[in-house]
């Protein structure tokens, strides 16, 4: 019995450590193997890291170039819309210069108010001329064209102004014909 | 992969900078020094600008002009500013002149160049500060000197004129002032608001409002003129005058312990004459298209 557990034993431990023999060719399919990987592993990651890289530069620089248009356009913007304000402008010119003009004809008589409003508004449009003549030579276009504003508002002010004046003159001058 | 990277950190790199090229703008700044005493004048002409004016306990007067929102690559339009400003400022006996006018002239490509100007200033405590600006606001810090100056389509903001001689214009604009012992104060298209007066003053408006919010005892001598704007006084307590209010096309309310001994009352105008307090001062108020409301409460 034990000098067959100890053959078992010995047989074993001969087939453990007993050389295997490769099959044949086997250096020839290590070696092709080998070729295949080195030809193809770096070249897949070459191309890879290219093209990621490439797509992320064009990306970035396509960014910027639609950050840097952007900023160009929205100057050539301002430029236009300073352009635009100034034909705003005059065509608000026209609207309250109508404006105005229909209402003067309601002014009737002249006393001290009447020649000191319709003096205040000529002075005012004398004003607005000089802010055109300004606006044009190109002296901040923000501030000028607000100012042109503010002057229209207040000749129609003076006007309103006026108008209230005349209904009251208008208002006493009954008044009295009914008393008399 | 390393130096790839590299390649591709260097290419966004110039990317970025050539954009930053394209839109970054620059601020250019002088700052100029004079010797000055309290009794130095400093003479502005201003226009298109911020001006902000300090007094403090120095004995020069510093101006430092600033002009921002031009170009990086616009170099022209710097060294013209930059030129401009190195003339702006000169000496001469006791005045210093600062003419920051047209710096908009200096740059010839103006829609690409929406230049900002602030001029800030430093004088001594009692100097004083004349000249005009326009389509610039002024900015005043208390101060001891007087300070006579005219601004067209702009403000002046002040935060205390302890002189008794200022004298200040605002067209088209309006006039702002903290505090004061007195001077003449005119506005025409604006408005004048002033939070107490502490001296003799005369506030002339014609097509804006008046408001004081504090006249003191020590304004003996107060003399109001509106013309197509409101008038709103609130006298101290302590405070007396004789009192004459006029007001054509408006109305008149006196709101304390005023007595009035003569009144008249017309179609379109209001007089009352009469007195408030001890009566020792003189306040004359008159508004034409208006109404005058004074508080003594």
């Amino acid at each position: 019995m034990k000098g067959k557990l100890e053959h078992i034993i010995d047989e074993a431990h001969r087939l453990e450590h007993m050389p295997i023999e490769p099959l044949p060719g086997h250096e020839e399919r290590f070696e092709m193997r080998l070729i295949q990987k080195l030809e193809h592993q770096p070249k897949s990651r070459f191309l890879s890291a290219w093209w990621i890289g490439g797509a992320a530069a064009a990306i970035i620089g396509i960014i910027i170039m639609i950050a840097t248009r952007e900023v160009r356009q929205a100057d050539e913007l301002m430029a236009l819309n300073k352009v635009e304000a100034i034909d705003e402008v005059v065509a608000m010119d026209s609207v309250y210069r109508a404006r105005v003009g229909t209402r003067l004809p309601e002014i009737e008589g002249n006393d001290r108010y009447t020649t000191r409003i319709l003096t205040e508004v000529s002075r005012l449009e004398a004003e607005y001329k000089k802010m055109e003549g300004s606006l044009s030579a190109g002296a901040d276009p923000e501030r000028i064209t607000n100012e042109m504003v503010k002057n229209y508002q207040f000749r129609i002010r003076l006007i309103e102004q006026l108008r209230q004046y005349l209904l009251i003159k208008e208002q006493i001058k009954k008044d009295n014909e009914k008393i008399s | 992969m390393k130096k790839f990277l590299s390649v591709i950190c260097c290419i966004c790199v110039l990317n970025v900078m050539q954009a930053k090229k394209d839109v970054d703008e620059i601020i250019v700044e002088v700052t100029k020094s004079y010797a000055a005493t309290d009794q130095s004048v400093l003479d502005l002409d201003v226009s298109f600008a911020q001006v902000s004016v300090t007094a403090a306990a120095v004995n020069e007067i510093k101006v430092v002009m600033t002009a921002s929102n031009i170009k990086a690559d616009n170099s022209r339009c710097k060294s013209a500013v930059v030129e401009h400003f190195n003339k702006a400022t000169n000496a001469s006996g006791n005045t210093v002149s600062v003419n920051v006018d047209g710096v908009f002239d200096q740059c010839k490509e103006r829609n690409s160049c929406n230049i900002s100007v602030w001029v800030e200033i430093t004088i001594p405590l009692k100097a004083s500060i004349t000249g005009d600006a326009s389509f610039t606001n002024v900015n005043l810090g208390a101060m001891q000197g007087a300070a006579k100056l005219h601004v067209d389509y702009g403000n002046i903001d002040s935060k205390g004129l302890w002189a008794y001689d200022n004298d200040l214009k605002v067209e088209f604009g309006n006039l702002k002032i903290s505090g004061t012992n007195g001077g003449n104060f005119e506005a025409e298209y604006g408005n004048v608001e002033i939070g107490q007066i502490q001296g003799s003053a005369i506030v002339d408006v014609e097509f804006g409002n008046v408001e004081v919010k504090h006249v003191m005892t020590q304004c003996t001598h107060l003399n109001v003129k509106v013309a197509y704007g409101n008038v709103d006084l609130n006298l101290d307590p302590s405070a007396g005058y004789a009192f004459e209010v006029k007001s054509a096309y408006g109305n008149i309310d006196l709101d304390g312990d005023f007595k009035v001994n003569f009144s008249e009352k017309d179609y379109t105008e209001v007089f009352k004459k009469g007195t408030v307090g001890n009566g020792s001062g003189k306040l004359y108020v008159k508004a034409e298209f208006g109404n005058i409301d004074i508080d003594r409460k």
